[in-house]
């Protein structure tokens, strides 16, 4: 089994970023979020693959098969997501999944009668890169405000994106140490 | 001081909200559609609220997630409080859902969410934009003041038209499930089956009240089926059958009549206070 993972995310605008950090800065009164960024986080298993072979069948699945990502409006990267915000302060990263998994046997279906390439699985998730302002505080206790005010929905008054009734969160490993597999 | 009339909220990105006052008009029922930045002050002058169908902000995050945060919001947490009638229509749905105004499972409403509105799904798989024809029967009618003068188990056809549809309940919101009034889909002959579940929604809910009953969530458009011109003759129902009788009669009146005509009755008879 040879595991892939890859993120991809929009070349213009994301404008589903701009509202969400408009709602988190103005609406939710969060001050320590400087940039946020999302990206979708894809998960690709291959059976009979050596790993360079499936980054390959990856980039073809991402720029031939239009299925997953159109190339045309999106980015891909494989290990770590591509233009991360610039900056000095700590990042925190979450990547956002349905609690109830999807099934996409369907998909690899279909991928495999365009290109002939078999995949064993596929998962995506959400994830959101954070560049805070932390001020005095700990990475524990950002981590722990965050969880409050910004990530987990639980009241319409704290909180945006996150839905808990739907949807759980994960942490990704920080940018300092160089990857952003799950923490 | 008292108001007889309906608010339809236009945010950005709304797209029923003018299909929406116009059935609520037919029904006598003055009604204005107001921008979501309208003064608060405006607003409280309104006997009801109709969240509208559409892609408020673009469903960006979530659909609904923004809309749901907005200051308009306090106002319609005012009139919730005083019992006025809300209606949130697909889009409206969303939003209701992500304010935690349905089911509000606690005495007093809370802010929590308790339900989510979550990408189409049948086992599992996505099954992606749903825009069809389909049916619901009403679940408790006396519950709601938007659902008494339907009756249990009669199958009212409506349009669907969302991606993100499919209720999804948190431990609370179930067991409000059998004390509130729902809408849920099922076949032609009022059965609720799997087969009739368009979207993979939990229990076939396509809408559902708060406690109260004074706030409803739907996300099939009942505005879409308030006039019998715009039932389908194909349609496996006695509206599409007496259609043509019915217009050349010069009858116009839906299947939706009765969810309309009971909210124009609530704003016009109880006259909630302003």
């Amino acid at each position: 089994m040879t595991t892939i993972t890859a993120f991809s995310t929009l070349i213009n605008q994301d404008l589903a970023c701009v509202s969400a950090r408009e709602a988190i800065t103005h609406i939710l009164n969060y001050p320590r979020l400087r940039q946020l960024k999302r990206y979708t986080q894809w998960e690709f298993t291959f059976g009979n693959l050596t790993l360079p072979e499936a980054e390959s069948a990856v980039t073809t699945i991402f720029t031939k098969t239009f299925f997953l990502i159109n190339p045309n409006k999106e980015n891909y990267a494989l290990r770590l997501p591509a233009n991360l915000p610039k900056s000095s302060g700590p990042q925190i990263a979450i990547s956002v999944r349905p609690k109830s998994p999807v099934n996409w046997s369907a998909m690899c279906t279909k991928i495999k009668s365009k290109t002939s390439i078999e995949v064993s699985s596929i998962a995506s998730s959400t994830v959101w890169v954070m560049d805070l302002n932390p001020g005095e505080l700990s990475e524990e206790a950002l981590r722990e405000e965050l969880t409050e005010r910004v990530i987990l929905a639980g009241s319409v008054k704290q909180g945006i994106l996150v839905n808990p009734v739907s949807e759980q969160f994960e942490w990704l490993e920080t940018r300092a140490t160089g990857t952003y597999a799950v923490a | 001081m008292y108001s007889d009339k309906i608010a339809v909220i236009q945010f950005p990105g709304s797209n029923c909200e003018y299909e929406t006052q116009r059935a609520i008009a037919h029904y006598g029922l003055a009604c204005d559609i107001v921008r979501w930045n309208t003064a608060a002050d405006t607003l409280r002058q309104y006997g009801g609220f109709v969240l509208p169908g559409g892609f408020s902000y673009q469903d960006r995050i979530r659909s609904g997630a923004i809309a749901a945060r907005l200051p308009i919001l306090e106002v319609l947490f005012e009139a919730n409080e005083a019992g006025k009638p809300i209606l949130g229509i697909c889009n409206g749905c969303q939003i209701l859902c992500e304010t935690g105004l349905v089911p509000q499972s606690q005495d007093h409403y809370s802010h929590s969410i308790e339900v989510a509105l979550t990408h189409n799904e049948i086992l599992g798989q996505r099954v992606g934009f749903k825009c069809e024809w389909t049916y619901v029967k009403v679940a408790r009618p006396e519950q709601s003041l938007f659902t008494r003068y339907f009756e249990a188990n009669e199958a009212i056809p409506i349009p669907i038209n969302h991606g993100e549809g499919r209720f999804v309940l948190s431990e609370n919101a179930a067991q409000m499930l059998n004390h509130v009034a729902l809408f849920q889909y099922c076949d032609s002959q009022a059965q609720s089956t799997a087969a009739s579940n368009p979207n993979g929604t939990t229990a076939n809910i396509a809408g559902l009240a708060n406690r109260r009953g004074n706030v409803f969530a739907i996300m099939p458009h009942p505005e879409r089926a308030a006039f019998i011109k715009q039932i389908p003759d194909w349609l496996q129902s006695n509206w599409a059958q007496t259609k043509s009788t019915r217009l050349t009669a010069g009858e116009t009146n839906g299947p939706w009549e009765k969810l309309f005509v009971a909210m124009r009755d609530h704003v016009l008879e109880a006259k909630v206070p302003a």
